[in-house]
């Protein structure tokens, strides 16, 4: 009986090896990646949730409307504040007497939008960035 | 050592290889379902929010403004889903029910996704009470 392997039993379980551990290596860095993707997209829409309640917390707050509202900004009169939103720059930023400060990171939303289906309704639209968006929709009542 | 060992151990290696990585497309794919499934109850969760604000401003324009006559008991959830007649809207494409019963101060509101309730896979229901005009609210609550 021969000991040790053959040239040939080694060089094919050196290269069933090889091809194994690459594929194994492509699986772990698709699965690597597919979480870092999950995790960015949980972290973009948990930025457009936060903004979107900050949004509704104020309109709801809110004495009026401005008339310089529009689609794509709004502007609120916050007992004598005047408190605006917009996007800027893929960041939702929000002035306070001209005075501005961001909400979120850049292309965390790449979509806020404004409708006003009644005097005292706003219809809010906010969408996260990234490949998969999630675009979430609302009403505020500006009940003062 | 026996002829054929080498193929037997490479096998083995190759099982526990790809064991490995079932688990880890396992573990992936729960997860990417997980997050869909909560992007779609975030989704019906604002709808209904917003559903509810809709219904307070109507109940600020017309204080009796009702949808459906008393029911008993309160928080009834089947009867809200299927058997209310409510008011149907959407809210950035997502569909809501809006609840209200004859001479009561509570509001409900169902978010959903899909065209009916109850073969939705993501269901939102909130309640609030509002009380006086323009409405206030009293309570807060998701069924």
């Amino acid at each position: 009986m021969k000991k040790g392997f053959t040239l040939i039993e080694v060089l094919i379980a050196s290269t069933l090896s090889v091809l194994i551990c690459a594929a194994a290596y492509l699986l772990v860095m698709s699965f690597v990646r597919a979480y870092i993707t999950i995790e960015k997209n949980i972290g973009r829409a948990e930025s457009s949730r936060i903004s979107l309640n900050r949004i509704v917390s104020d309109v709801r707050g809110a004495k009026m409307i401005k008339a310089n509202s529009g689609a794509s900004v709004l502007v609120l009169d916050l007992w004598g504040k005047e408190v605006s939103y917009d996007l800027k720059e893929g960041k939702v930023r929000r002035s306070v007497d001209g005075a501005s400060s961001y909400l979120t990171e850049a292309g965390e939303v790449s979509h806020l939008s404004f409708s006003y289906p009644s005097q005292k309704l706003i219809f809010i639209e906010i969408a996260s960035g990234g490949k998969r968006e999630l675009v979430l929709s609302t009403e505020a009542f500006v009940r003062n | 050592m026996k002829k054929g060992f080498s193929l037997l151990a490479v096998i083995f290696f190759l099982a526990i290889v790809l064991l490995a990585c079932g688990f880890a497309v396992k573990i992936v794919v729960a997860q990417m379902s997980s997050v869909k499934d909560e992007a779609l109850r975030l989704k019906t969760f604002y709808a209904a929010e917003g559903a509810i604000e809709w219904a307070k401003a109507k109940v600020a324009e017309e204080p009796l403004w009702y949808t459906d006559p008393s029911h008993s008991p309160q928080d009834d959830i089947k009867w809200l889903i299927a058997g209310a007649l409510g008011y149907k809207m959407s809210v950035g494409g997502t569909n809501c029910k809006i609840i209200r019963e004859q001479g009561k101060a509570i509001i409900y509101a169902i978010g959903y996704n899909g065209a009916d309730i109850e073969g939705s896979s993501a269901v939102s229901i909130i309640k609030v009470q509002v009380s006086g005009n323009p409405p206030v609210q009293t309570l807060w609550k998701e069924l």
